[in-house]
């Protein structure tokens, strides 16, 4: 495709049908990534989306652009790779809650800290359901599953309080219900200088009959819409992060633009040729015995 | 408001949304909407009532998202107040964004999908194969009494508006 042409939804369509369950939300947090890329003009070469494991991790298979899936837990630790030896594409994360909050909250508490320029989508659904409805870090208490048949007695991961509190520059929230709007937090977290964090509501219809699209309907409501919120101001951020229940905010909460990114401040990045653009050397007889003595 | 249980105790709420004192709820029938649902339920075979209306109300959802605003006001005023308070929507735009496997998020969310846990951990979801198309003729079910409510230019008006196959089950039904 030409650089010059216009973008549009289609133009990261491929031929793979996703697996997803009909009604899933995955489905409306697809659409609205291309629908993200495409306003920003960003072509399907010039993109990364790196998934991990799960029914949402599976996105990447989903898109006409680079993709890349990892390990359960690690495509924080893969992105960031990708980031630092190719400062020339813009890299999406795409992981569900469990990958994410559960065997990555590693990566995931350090991503934030490190401030690389990375948009993370996290499908948030409250249950590990590629695995068929196990409870997950952010199950709310009560919740009956198969593996808490007398209901979740921990209390859930809040992750935007994680976020926010841990140095994430740019925190935010959506519903899979409204693509629209989602497409637009994903087109600020793409344009935003460092780590962006949207985390997707994203109701999954075959394994959790709690948390549904009506039940997340009668509950969210979209911060721009409150007169006077400021998502610079760090304490309202961290507020609204808390809040969930009966009124669950959506959008962009909290937002900093100042801090420099991490690859901002590597000196060897800084300087010269970015690593996946330097040439590689003709490995002759000396240099080769030198490099099998390195792993020896 | 009455409750399912599945084998291990999920909730499924499967009353009138806002609770009995919703329109569309318990306190006094509305021979419209009861009209309206005894003919969906009939058409789409379905044994419950309950289902019916999750159906029903299911399928309301999902077109309030995909209908500009006049659209949505003409279908108000012309069905059942009980049924037309699902079709309300705070925002003028419609989600443009919104594709048919969205669209049916609503309705399927609302079958049953657990099957017969097995006694390891996870379960059989044989169900959810096919709730695609349990989803697909229910709507349709739905399309076909709506239509009987509209004159002929809202119904090319609404065809118009829906996304992928959902504008061919519409005229299919």
């Amino acid at each position: 495709m030409p650089e010059t042409a216009t973008l549009s939804v289609r133009s990261f369509n491929n031929r793979v049908k996703p697996t997803w369950c009909p009604g899933c939300g995955d489905f409306g947090i697809l659409s609205a990534l291309k629908a993200a890329l495409a306003e920003l003009q960003i072509h399907p070469h010039e993109v990364v989306v790196v998934g991990g494991i799960g029914c949402g991790s599976k996105l990447p298979d989903y898109m006409r652009c680079y993709g890349f899936m990892t390990i359960h837990g690690r495509p924080l630790a893969v992105a960031t790779g990708i980031r630092l030896a190719n400062p020339g594409l813009h890299v999406v994360v795409v992981n569900g809650d469990g990958d994410n909050y559960g065997i990555g909250g590693n990566h995931f508490l350090h991503a934030c800290r490190r401030n690389l320029d990375i948009a993370h989508i996290v499908e948030n659904n409250q249950i590990y359901a590629l695995t068929k409805g196990q409870y997950s870090p952010t199950s709310d208490p009560g919740f009956r599953t198969t593996t808490s048949p007398q209901g979740v007695i921990e209390s859930p991961v809040l992750p935007l309080v994680l976020a926010i509190s841990q140095g994430a520059t740019f925190v935010a929230r959506g519903f899979a219900g409204e693509p629209r709007h989602l497409a637009e937090l994903f087109a600020a977290a793409i344009r935003h200088r460092g780590y962006a964090l949207v985390d997707v509501l994203q109701p999954c219809v075959t394994f959790n009959k709690v948390n549904t699209y009506d039940w997340y309907a009668e509950r969210v409501y979209r911060l721009e819409d409150e007169p006077g919120y400021d998502p610079t101001d760090f304490a309202a951020a961290l507020e609204r992060a808390y809040q969930w229940g009966d009124r669950i905010p959506i959008g962009v909460l909290w937002r900093n633009e100042g801090r420099p990114t991490y690859e901002e401040q590597v000196p060897g990045l800084r300087r010269g040729v970015a690593p996946a653009a330097r040439p590689l050397a003709p490995l002759d007889r000396e240099a080769f015995e030198r490099l099998k003595e390195a792993y020896v | 408001m009455s409750m399912e249980w599945g084998s291990f105790g999920w909730t499924l709420p499967v009353g009138p949304p806002g609770g009995e004192g919703h329109p569309a709820g318990g306190g006094q029938a509305d021979p419209g909407m009861e009209g309206f649902l005894q003919e969906v339920q009939r058409r789409a075979g379905v044994p419950e009532r309950e289902e019916a209306l999750r159906t029903v109300r299911g399928t309301l959802q999902s077109l309030r998202n995909v209908l500009p605003a006049d659209l949505l006001e003409r279908l108000r005023g012309i069905l059942p107040p009980a049924l037309a308070g699902w079709l309300a929507r705070d925002r003028p735009a419609a989600d443009g964004l919104v594709d048919q496997e969205v669209f049916v998020g609503p309705v399927v969310q609302a079958l049953s999908t657990e099957g017969l846990y097995d006694q390891s951990l996870g379960g059989l979801d044989l169900y959810s194969v096919f709730t695609g198309e349990e989803a697909t003729r229910r709507i349709q079910a739905v399309f076909s009494v709506l239509k009987e409510w509209m004159d002929d230019a809202t119904i090319r008006a609404v065809a118009r508006c829906l996304p992928g196959d959902v504008a061919h089950w519409f005229w299919g039904a």
